[in-house]
């Protein structure tokens, strides 16, 4: 069955390594997403897994086979485009048979699946039209159905929603999930919608220049990140550095500058450490009450997007940061300039040790 | 403020006629001259071709014969083309290696070299001991002149030369439509299970099939009106081009406007249905062929083997025939040149070498030195008229509703065969016609405006469609920019790369062209006229001298036109 396996894999063009050393397991009948910044080797990685480029370095197996050396039509895998590639010259029908009629399969064989395809996308009735008089989101829908009536246990999804429009788009990556959890397939979405690859995915892979920065579910992904790029790529987090004041047996206090004080549940540094502390602009609550893990700032701007009020603040150290609420259960009042208190819980604060290269280098999206 | 507008409108009306008029003066009048030459002079025709009192329909059994000749070697010409052309084109539009640009230029260069000299290095490449004959230590050529190929029934020679000048058309238009093609279907049908072959079979081949098709009628028509290079190698045989030629210098006009008339409205039956079948829009192939299902089995799994095993020669045999039909005769007329200098390297007489006929009682040099004037006038004077009119007609084409209408008539000038063409403006303006022009060089002057017209209009237009030149203009029009600041501000300098193009293009195509040229010429002869002349005089390496010369003078401007397109 469709397990896939990468062994040290390293792809490179010219001096740009687009696949760096890479190591991962996709398990049978897991759907797993790939997100991460344009140009950080997400393309490559499915490239290389579907044959579409050979990798310089290292194993690609396919349900337990290597298959470095087997050419793409020879993979059995189901390939999903960002641009559809329908075929323009043939009809649905054409389309969705494809597979089988270049694999030689006997209508006998063929028909009742591509039947059984055309019920699952609900387009029974539109077999004999041709791709252009369809949907964009029909044209996918199509485009999947095509991958599946090859027979394919393995789909690979490149940006397959990237060229729909929003609401279709929301539609159908759920759609696409059914499928492929009813049919028992394996599949590998690549996205740069991170929302897109959180709502529907077993795992999501976070990529950056050329390699995976961390592999999570996507709830640990949003509220554990263990790297801070992921906090920054997944979502959005507020980041201040600070220095490790006091600790105690779990928990530290941290320092980030003119008096403001931070604690937190993280306790794996020593005192005077430089850190930087992250937490999510929804993880604030605006307080009263100057007790327990509070700052304090003015208000530089407010912006409401329907149910979400947005607030950018500036602490009394200089850092600015956001904080986001839902609107309506307080009824907020916002005022430019007025003087707020907020609380954060110290198990919604994350602690990172400073970075090497600086934070902006560590949060930089190229 | 009234007053201004309108007399701008008066002004722009009037450019717009004078445009049109000089459009059918010169370009569409000669064009079409020739038909009805046919008709207003029936008796003639029918005197000399049919109802002779001495040679009785002769005439006309011999047009019926190289009509046949010439629509046979085209058609297999342009079917060797497609062969080896397309997996050529493949590679050239899929494939990243080194020297591609290289692989590239030596396919276009028998578009710039003038045919006589391409036909004349054809020539000693194959029939004497200083082409490759002589690599296998042969004192002769490697074939003789009138070798034919066996089955066809075509010329060696004549064959080879039609394949390397229209080459350049099948891969050249087939690569840029494989282009213009995604790769993600051919991905998507390999993800699928299909082999590259049947990906190329099942997919790439009938999204392509308008690019292939306008590219087998570019190649079609080349062959059927190539001249300069066929009249060196052609021997004792003859196709229509060459027949019209001959006549023509016979003084057997009737006979040669009847078979030239004749030779363009085959011509254009043939044509005529590939260009409205490719206009109606149908940007693919979708014949209703089906294979039964054993059969295409059988296909598949003969496809599946040969992409494994022949992928090789799929990619050498087309590198090949480039390289002997182009690269070999080039080098071997360089270096015969040499070989030749001071003396006949086999006989040893000073009479037989390049210095002494070119300095000698003969004084070939003279005459290089003269027709070369003769040929820069020429390709300056008739590309600088045709620009005059063919800029402000590419504006006329893309704004007003006939413009379509004359775009595809400008085409007529491109297929119809050079030396019906010269035939035509010499019996439009010669002594038979309007009489205004005898022979010589303003007569060739007008012949080559005809043709560089619509290279020149298909030049800007490409340049005109690649930038959005109407909201451009119609932004300096809402600064305050009147129609005529606008065009001259905005549209000309956008466009400038397109003129470029096409004014280098018309100059090499007027530099070169050999077959219209021939007739209309007179006693001012051009360089490519002087090699044919050459030839038939015998005075074999002062044409060697003058087709190294041609060739030279060729890649500069390949190298030219290199420079400015490529920025």
């Amino acid at each position: 069955m469709p397990e896939v396996k990468l062994v040290n894999v390293t792809k490179r063009y010219g001096n740009i390594v687009a696949n760096d050393n890479i190591n991962l397991t996709i398990n049978d009948g897991e759907y797993v997403s790939v997100i991460g910044p344009s140009g950080c080797g997400k393309t490559t990685l499915i490239k290389n897994i579907s044959g579409i480029i050979k990798p310089d370095e290292g194993e690609i197996y396919i349900a337990g086979n290597l298959v470095n050396e087997v050419s793409i039509e020879d993979r059995g895998i189901g390939y999903v485009f960002q641009n559809i590639a329908l075929f323009p010259h043939m009809t649905v029908w054409e389309n969705i048979t494809y597979g089988p009629a270049v694999k030689g399969w006997s209508p006998e064989k063929t028909n009742p699946l591509a039947l059984e395809m055309l019920e699952l996308i609900k387009l029974s009735a539109r077999s004999d039209a041709y791709p252009s008089e369809l949907s964009g989101g029909t044209q996918q829908k199509t485009a999947v159905a095509r991958a599946l009536t090859s027979r394919a246990e393995l789909l690979i999804l490149d940006e397959p929603l990237g060229a729909l429009d929003v609401k279709v788009r929301t539609e159908l990556r759920y759609e696409l999930r059914k499928l492929v959890k009813d049919l028992g397939l394996t599949a590998l979405h690549i996205t740069h919608d991170q929302e897109e690859a959180m709502s529907i995915s077993d795992r999501v892979i976070v990529m950056k220049r050329g390699r995976i920065v961390e592999v999570g579910n996507p709830i640990d992904l949003y509220t554990k990140p263990k790297n801070i790029f992921t906090a920054n790529f997944v979502g959005e987090a507020n980041f201040l550095t600070g220095i490790i004041l006091k600790i105690s047996d779990d928990e530290s206090l941290i320092e980030i500058g003119d008096g403001l004080r931070l604690l937190t549940k993280n306790g794996n540094y020593n005192v005077n450490d430089r850190v930087v502390v992250a937490f999510r602009p929804e993880f604030a609550y605006i307080t009263h009450v100057k007790m327990g893990n509070t700052l304090s700032g003015i208000i530089t701007e407010v912006m409401y997007s329907g149910n979400i009020g947005r607030v950018r603040m500036k602490l009394s150290n200089g850092d600015p940061i956001v904080i986001k609420m839902a609107l309506g259960i307080k009824n907020h009042q916002f005022h430019l300039n007025d003087n707020i208190t907020i609380n954060i819980l110290p198990e919604n604060i994350l602690v990172y040790p400073y970075p090497e290269k600086g934070l902006e280098m560590e949060l930089a999206l190229e | 403020m009234i007053l201004r507008l309108k007399r701008s409108i008066t002004l722009s009306n009037l450019a717009r006629w004078a445009t049109l008029c000089a459009l059918i003066l010169f370009v569409l009048l000669p064009t079409f001259y020739l038909i009805s030459y046919v008709f207003t002079r029936w008796d003639e025709v029918n005197y000399e071709v049919f109802a002779n009192p001495i040679i009785g329909d002769e005439n006309w059994r011999q047009i019926q014969q190289v009509l046949f000749f010439s629509f046979k070697l085209s058609l297999f010409t342009v079917a060797f083309d497609l062969i080896f052309g397309i997996p050529l084109a493949y590679i050239l539009a899929r494939k990243k290696f080194r020297g591609k640009s290289f692989l590239e230029d030596l396919i276009t260069l028998p578009l710039v070299i003038p045919t006589s000299g391409f036909g004349f290095a054809t020539l000693i490449t194959w029939t004497t001991a200083t082409g490759i004959g002589g690599i296998f230590g042969l004192q002769s050529g490697l074939i003789s002149l009138d070798a034919v190929i066996p089955f066809l029934n075509i010329p060696f020679l004549v064959f080879i030369v039609h394949i390397a000048l229209t080459f350049p058309y099948i891969v050249r238009t087939i690569a840029t439509k494989f282009e213009s093609i995604e790769t993600t279907f051919e991905t998507a049908s390999r993800t699928l299970g299909a082999n590259p072959l049947t990906t190329f079979r099942k997919i790439l081949f009938p999204l392509s099939i308008s690019g292939i098709f306008s590219g087998s009628v570019l190649a079609f028509a080349r062959s059927l009106g190539e001249t300069g290079a066929t009249l060196i190698v052609s021997g004792v045989s003859s196709t229509a081009s060459i027949a019209i030629v001959r006549w023509t210098s016979e003084f057997k006009l009737a006979t040669a406007s009847f078979m030239g008339s004749l030779l363009v409205v085959i011509a254009w039956l043939i044509i005529l249905p590939i260009e409205v079948y490719l206009n109606k829009g149908s940007s693919f192939f979708s014949v209703p062929y089906r294979f039964p299902r054993t059969l295409s089995n059988w296909i598949v799994k003969f496809e599946r083997f040969a992409s494994r095993k022949f992928t090789h020669i799929k990619n050498f045999v087309p590198l090949f025939i480039v390289v002997i039909t182009v690269l070999v005769p080039i080098v071997v007329v360089l270096n015969s040149v040499i070989f030749y200098w001071s003396g006949d390297p086999y006989t040893g007489k000073i009479q037989g070498g390049v210095l002494y006929q070119l300095f000698g009682p003969s004084n070939y040099f003279n005459s290089v030195l003269k027709a070369t004037l003769t040929s820069l006038i020429v390709a300056l004077t008739s590309t600088f008229i045709a620009m005059c009119i063919a800029i402000p007609l590419a504006f006329i084409i893309k704004r007003w509703w006939y413009g379509g209408v004359i775009r595809s008539v400008l085409k007529v000038p491109l297929i119809i065969p050079t030396s019906s063409l010269g035939l035509s403006v010499l019996l439009l303006w010669g002594s038979n016609g309007f009489n205004l022009v005898s022979s010589g060089i303003w007569l060739i002057i007008l012949t080559h405006i005809v043709f560089s017209v619509p290279v020149i209009v298909e030049s800007v237009i490409a340049a005109y469609e690649g930038s959005d030149i109407q909201m451009y203009e119609d932004s300096a029009r809402t600064l305050g920019a009147t129609a005529y600041n606008a065009i001259e501000t905005v549209s000309l300098p956008l466009i400038k790369g397109g003129i470029l193009t096409g004014f280098i293009l018309s100059f090499t195509h007027s530099i070169g062209e050999t077959g219209a040229t021939f007739i209309v010429m007179g006693r001012d002869v051009t360089v490519p006229a002087l090699v044919v002349n050459m030839v038939e005089a015998l005075a074999i390496p002062a044409a060697l001298f003058t087709s190294t010369y041609l060739i030279i003078l060729s890649l500069i401007l390949l190298a030219i036109i290199r420079l400015t397109t490529r920025r």
